[in-house]
């Protein structure tokens, strides 16, 4: 389980104070799908950056499993929007960096690429840099670079951002078949209500200045979901007009 | 694929037919216009070219300038990377020694010879040294810039990944600048070139630039040539040996250009 409690956020820099996060409080279940969606510049990026230990928090704490997130570790895994792989690295050798940094046996660092690299469907493409890959190409080395990490937690920062309409329902199809036969814990930053609906099995909505919660909505859509199928439902219908009123109104004091 | 190799030929027809008819030009000339002594005919120097190679002199020479060469630009490149990196890394070392570094970079440096000479004496030691000085800043000051315009996605994504600050200099810092650090040593090694041939004029009676120096002090011309057209050849071999190394490295950069 991930916990966030009473998390809050201040950057001190040359123009004085700025409260980014203010009293993040949300649970996350073992296995359960949350995702947090909100409008730029509402700190959904800080709050992501803090639930892996890459940013210290100005008070509260992040706990996994129990044990407060200080420090990234091999327990949880980013996606970033842009990828971020390293173009001097083979597809290959982009899945094994965390795991080669984790100090893991050699074997089990090529058992794991291997497998990982086939399962999100890029055998062959092994020994390409990233440079001779699509975008959807390159996210999909992105996943398999977390994923091979076998982490608890799975952090995806707008993971298809930066793809294009087709390649974004391909891959989001691809996660979701991933994601049910392997379930993981996942928080899933985007500001795309129908990702938000179509993945989720909770969905935080955020509001700016200061970044703090609004709204927690459950999603009963049942599991295996089909894109059309829930995009046609009416409740998909009314739960995104909701979703619509909040994040227009977000930037304001409800 | 045939018509591809046809019109490769034809472009190395007509390339080769431009050279030779440069040539010829010239030779004409040099043999009814100019005088030799001011513009020696190829031919003339291609028979320096043979008779200093015969003597031994040009193997000799040519063997000098390449040592001092390569010991004054090998060391530039290892110290240079070396400092460039450590001020890429720490600002406090980099606002130290910042203002020498471009001072010593923009200054002409051949202003220095009679410096180096007075504490180096007129030997191998001054020349490498000379080499060397000239050559190193422009190594510097791209290892620094390499390293710190390594782009922040980078560095934050190795942390992600559990880096240490070690692991990220050694995983991602020296990698994502390999590019910048192949920028200053070709940088460096012209003026590397510069510095070797400079030093030579200088000081000691050996090497290319003696060569070019002693010749052209007794008129004749042909054999001035010679060290010419042979540290031409030399700075075009080492550039291509420089290419040939980046693709090596860096693969990716050469693949993305």
């Amino acid at each position: 389980m991930l916990q966030c409690n009473d998390v809050c956020k201040t950057f001190t820099g040359g123009r004085g104070e700025l409260e980014a996060l203010r009293d993040i409080r949300f649970e996350v279940a073992t296995g359960e799908f949350v995702s947090i969606i909100g409008p730029s510049g509402c700190g959904k990026t800080t709050l992501l950056r803090i639930l892996h230990g890459l940013e210290p928090t100005t008070s509260g704490a992040v706990l996994l499993a129990g044990k407060r997130v200080e420090a990234p570790s091999p327990s949880s895994a980013m996606v970033f929007q842009q990828f971020n792989l390293f173009p001097w690295l083979t597809v290959a050798r982009n899945v094994t960096f965390g795991l080669e940094v984790a100090k893991l046996p050699l074997a089990q660092c090529r058992e794991r690429t291997e497998r990982y690299v086939r399962l999100v469907g890029l055998e062959g493409f092994a020994e390409h840099y990233p440079h001779e890959l699509s975008g959807g190409m390159q996210q999909r080395v992105g996943l398999a670079r977390a994923l091979a990490l076998d982490p608890e937690v799975l952090l995806l920062d707008e993971p298809f951002g930066a793809l294009d309409a087709i390649t974004r329902e391909e891959l989001q199809r691809e996660i979701a078949v991933i994601l049910a036969q392997s379930p993981k814990t996942v928080v899933f930053i985007t500001h795309n209500m129908d990702e938000a609906i179509f993945f989720s099995d909770r969905i935080l909505v955020m509001g700016t200045r200061p970044g703090r919660i609004l709204e927690e909505v459950r999603v009963d859509f049942p599991r295996p979901r089909e894109a059309d199928a829930v995009r046609a439902s009416r409740e998909f219908a009314s739960m995104r007009e909701h979703l619509w009123s909040r994040l227009s109104h977000g930037g304001k004091p409800a | 694929m045939s018509v591809q190799a046809d019109a490769r030929r034809k472009t190395m027809l007509i390339q080769g037919a431009a050279h030779v008819s440069v040539l010829l030009g010239w030779e004409m000339l040099s043999r009814f216009v100019i005088p030799p002594q001011f513009l020696p005919p190829p031919s003339a120097i291609v028979r320096a070219f043979v008779t200093t190679t015969q003597s031994g002199e040009l193997p000799r020479q040519l063997w000098q300038t390449a040592s001092v060469l390569f010991l004054g630009f090998g060391l530039a490149i290892v110290s240079g990377m070396a400092v460039g990196i450590a001020m890429g890394m720490f600002p406090t070392l980099r606002r130290i020694l910042d203002p020498y570094v471009n001072a010593f970079y923009a200054m002409p440096t051949v202003a220095l010879v009679p410096l180096v000479i007075i504490w180096l004496g007129l030997g191998f030691e001054a020349k490498v040294f000379l080499t060397w000085l000239v050559a190193i800043f422009p190594v510097i000051i791209n290892a620094q810039i390499g390293v710190m315009n390594v782009p922040a996605a980078f560095i934050e994504t190795a942390r992600a990944f559990g880096c240490d600050r070690w692991q990220v200099f050694r995983r991602v810092i020296l990698h994502a600048a390999t590019p910048f650090f192949i920028a200053g040593i070709r940088l460096g090694l012209g003026r590397a070139l510069v510095g070797v041939v400079v030093a030579e004029m200088f000081t000691a009676l050996a090497g290319l630039g003696y060569m070019v120096v002693f010749y052209g002090n007794t008129f004749r011309t042909a054999e001035v040539f010679v060290p010419i057209v042979v540290l031409a050849a030399l700075s075009i071999a080492i550039t291509k040996v420089i290419y040939r190394m980046e693709r090596w490295i860096a693969p990716w950069r050469v693949a993305q250009e």
